[in-house]
Parts: C-alpha cells; sequence; structure tokens
C-alpha cells in the first residue's frame, strides 16, 4: 500500500510539472508604447530579458531623438539650424552618421532627396498650418533649399550651414536609423525574435516566436490607420512606407501632403499614393521610400532595380499596385479593391 | 487503496484538468470575435468599451491631462473624435472607424483609440 501511495504521488507531481513546463513553454514577452519623433512607437520583444531590453532600446530612441529632431535645443539638428550663415557646429558621431547617409541619397538623386529641405518643410508646416504658401515665399525657400552647400567635415565633427535660413530636417531618415539603433540594442540584450515599429517604420529580428515569418501589413493609403491592401512575409527586414495619408491637408478639392518635391516647391503629385521599401537597415528604407515617392513610378522603380537587396511595393493614386521584381509572388494581396498584374 | 490516496487522486485530477482547461481556453477561446474599442492616453488605458456599448450612441469628453480635450462619438458600432483642440486635427480627420486593428491617433495629446476584437492577420503595420 504504501508503494503504491509513493508511486501515485510521484505520478501525480511528474504531471503536475508538465503542467507547469506547458506553461512555461511561452517565452517572455515585453511590449511597450512610447510617444517620441512625433510619432506612435511600439517595441514587441521575445525570449529573456524582453522587458529590460525594450526598455533600454526606448531610451536609446530618446537619446537619437533628443539629438536630431529639429525643436529640441540642446540637439545637433537644432545648434546647426540655429547657427546658420555664421559657425561650423560640432556634432556628435550618430548625428554625422545620419548626415552622412542623408548626404548619401541627396547625391545619388542629385537633390530630388534633399537633406537642406528644412525652409521648405517649414514654410508648408504641414500637419500644423492648412494654407498653401504664395509662390513667392515658395520661391524664397526653394532657393535656401541646396545640400551641395551644406559643409560636413568628418574629421573635425562639425557641419555648417553657410547661408542664414539655411536648415537641415532629418525627418525623412532618422526614424529609421533609430529603428536600426533599438534593433541593435534588443539584440545586444540577446533577444532574437522582436517587432520594432516606429510610426510605421516596421523592423522585425529574426523569425516569430513558432518559427514562422513575420506577418508585416502595408497600410492601405485611402482607408483609416489599421487597414492593410497587402502582406509582406519576412524575417530580419526593416519595412518602411511613406504616403500621401499621413500628413497632409485639402484646400479646394486638392490634397497637399507632406512629401515635398525640393524642385518645384510643392507636395510630390506624380500618381503615387504610398512606396514602401523593403531592406535590411532601416534606414535606408526611411529615405528610399521617401526618395522614390518624389522619383515616381517609373524612375523610381528603376532605382530600386538598380540597386540590390532593396524591393519596393507601390500603390497608386488610381489604386494599383506594382512591385519590384523580387517580390513578385512574395507579396499577399489581401484587398480586392486594388488592381494587381503579374508583369 | 486507502482513501486518502483516493481523495489525493481525485484533487490532483481535479487540479491538472482545471489547469489544462486554462490554458486551453486562453489559447483556443478567449480571443472575443466581438468588436470594441480601447482608447489609450500617453499610453495608459483611459476606456474599454465593449461591444454592446459600442452598439449603443454615446458622446464623451476627454480631458488629456498635459492639457486640451478630445470629443469622442459612438455610433451604431463605429466610434470617431468628433472634436478635438489639438494643432494638426488628425484624429477629427481620420473619422469614423468601425473595423478590427483600425485606429485614430492623436499625437499632440497622445490618444490612440483602437477597434479590438477579432485577432488580426498581421504582427505589424507599415504606414
Amino acid at each position: 500500500m504504501k508503494r503504491k501511495s509513493i508511486i501515485l504521488l510521484c505520478t501525480a507531481s511528474m504531471l503536475t510539472l508538465l503542467l507547469f513546463a506547458s506553461c512555461a513553454r511561452q517565452p517572455e514577452k515585453a511590449t511597450k508604447t512610447s510617444f517620441m519623433m512625433d510619432t506612435v512607437m511600439e517595441l514587441t520583444a521575445y525570449g529573456d530579458n524582453a522587458q529590460k531590453a525594450v526598455d533600454a532600446a526606448i531610451d536609446a530612441i530618446k537619446k537619437i531623438d533628443k539629438l536630431m529632431s529639429v525643436s529640441s535645443q540642446d540637439g545637433d539638428v537644432y545648434r546647426i539650424n540655429a547657427a546658420a550663415g555664421q559657425s561650423p557646429v560640432k556634432i556628435s558621431k550618430e548625428t554625422m552618421y545620419v548626415i552622412q547617409a542623408a548626404q548619401h541619397y541627396s547625391q545619388l538623386s542629385n537633390g530630388l532627396f534633399d537633406i537642406t529641405i528644412g525652409p521648405l518643410v517649414n514654410l508648408w508646416g504641414i500637419g500644423t498650418k492648412n494654407e498653401i504658401p504664395t509662390q513667392a515665399d515658395i520661391n524664397k525657400a526653394k532657393a535656401l533649399v541646396d545640400y551641395r552647400k551644406f559643409k560636413v567635415n568628418t574629421e573635425a565633427g562639425t557641419a555648417e550651414l553657410p547661408e542664414n535660413g539655411m536648415a537641415i530636417d532629418l525627418g525623412a531618415i532618422a526614424k529609421g536609423y533609430a529603428a536600426d539603433v533599438a534593433k541593435e540594442v534588443l539584440v545586444r540584450y540577446g533577444i532574437k525574435s522582436a517587432v520594432i515599429n516606429l510610426g510605421g517604420n516596421v523592423v522585425v529580428i529574426g523569425n516569430k516566436t513558432d518559427g514562422s515569418l513575420w506577418r508585416v501589413g502595408i497600410q492601405n493609403p485611402f482607408e483609416p490607420n489599421g487597414d492593410y491592401v497587402a502582406v509582406v512575409e519576412e524575417a530580419d527586414k526593416a519595412v518602411v512606407t511613406s504616403g500621401i495619408y499621413e500628413r497632409y491637408f485639402i484646400k479646394d478639392g486638392k490634397r497637399y501632403h507632406h512629401i515635398l518635391n525640393p524642385f518645384t516647391g510643392y507636395p510630390a503629385d506624380n500618381g503615387l499614393a504610398s512606396v514602401s521599401i523593403i531592406s535590411d537597415k532601416s534606414i535606408d528604407a526611411d529615405a528610399l521610400s521617401t526618395l522614390v515617392f518624389l522619383l515616381g513610378p517609373e524612375k523610381g522603380m528603376e532605382l530600386v532595380e538598380d540597386l540590390s537587396n532593396i524591393e519596393c511595393i507601390m500603390i497608386t493614386t488610381d489604386k494599383e499596385i506594382l512591385l519590384s521584381d523580387g517580390l513578385k509572388g512574395k507579396v499577399k494581396i489581401v484587398d480586392k479593391g486594388f488592381e494587381y498584374e503579374e508583369r | 487503496m486507502k482513501k486518502g490516496d483516493k481523495l489525493l487522486i481525485i484533487v490532483l485530477a481535479a487540479a491538472l484538468i482545471a489547469g489544462y482547461g486554462t490554458i486551453y481556453y486562453r489559447d483556443h477561446f478567449s480571443q472575443t470575435r466581438a468588436t470594441g474599442a480601447i482608447i489609450k492616453v500617453d499610453g495608459k488605458v483611459y476606456k474599454t468599451i465593449s461591444s454592446s456599448q459600442m452598439q449603443s450612441d454615446a458622446t464623451f469628453t476627454i480631458d488629456i491631462p498635459t492639457g486640451g480635450y478630445n470629443v469622442v462619438d459612438i455610433n451604431g458600432g463605429r466610434i470617431r473624435v468628433k472634436a478635438a483642440d489639438c494643432r494638426d486635427k488628425i484624429c477629427v480627420n481620420t473619422g469614423w472607424i468601425s473595423k478590427p486593428g483600425e485606429t485614430i491617433v492623436c499625437l499632440p495629446h497622445r490618444l490612440i483609440i483602437q477597434i479590438t476584437g477579432q485577432a488580426q492577420d498581421i504582427d505589424s503595420l507599415s504606414y
């Protein structure tokens, strides 16, 4: 009898252990939402130290926000703009890295993407003002935009805007950089599975905890945030979208959005509603989503096909979906209201 | 077998069934199918709206701790920000939302309204 009891107890405790084991199989998950860089950020990480890792990543983004926001007075960008026409400004390594990346894309596009777009951005004030500026003011602002005049001295670690009124704006690239840094921080904490979403700039780390690919939705440009037209399945990639629906105003039936063309001085008007770029690094995807948008459907797609490890999803204002060659067959179009032809 | 043994088996069996049952329920059934909404201010839950509350008409004002307000309207399963004193009015311009995953964001007020319910088919959204 006694032996039976012992066997019973052993079986029972083993079963109980099994129960707890099945609970413990779920890895630690940490999610944090934060408002920074003029947008909503959400970080989700799985695995040991997930909470610590997410907290550290948010702290790192905070620092970048301070350095690169046009409005934080101790930041590098603010100081560069405040010293325009006066003197060079000593800047951090981080800002130097982002400025150089922005200059690279400015050169690549002969100024269609221009880091010194600040005067036009401020003039339009899309999101705060709802008025079309006068042509005279647009011309004045346009004349101040020229990345070739922006002097960057990597050895001295300084940057200088030579003319009064000039201003740089890292709005089209800083979030992308911040997502790369957030990824670095999470990986340093040993995280192997995570999703970083900085206001629509998505970076996925590794695979999902069940080993499958992450599913990233592509926003429907014509519906509220949360409606998606297509799904991309990826691991270890960045997906960044630029569109006409984020910041805009409508005047006399015409939409004026925040993607400004420095050559015309007006928002890009080329038949595109959104451009999503998929790449290894988020900083590239961020800059390219703006640049490819400005280039328009044909030239934009040509550039994407010329670059290695860069893929693209375009949605036109006629609700047509265009994919770069590398994505064909890899993207699921889930909204029947959009036209897609396999070419 | 003694009486105590039997009791032990019954208790343990009951505990096990209850335990597994909870996990099974959590994994398979607890995702509600109905659509409600969740309102968050600065990352904290301000109010959850059940699917039945979503069906009735209601209007209320959210006072933002850092200053300002958003007037929220609920009507027949839809929700919107009817008015706000934020600088960009993006929340108001978004209009009605009703499908799971659809979101209204008021960045200046750090306000998020999201339709909840059926689990979404994506892990993240690029916008």
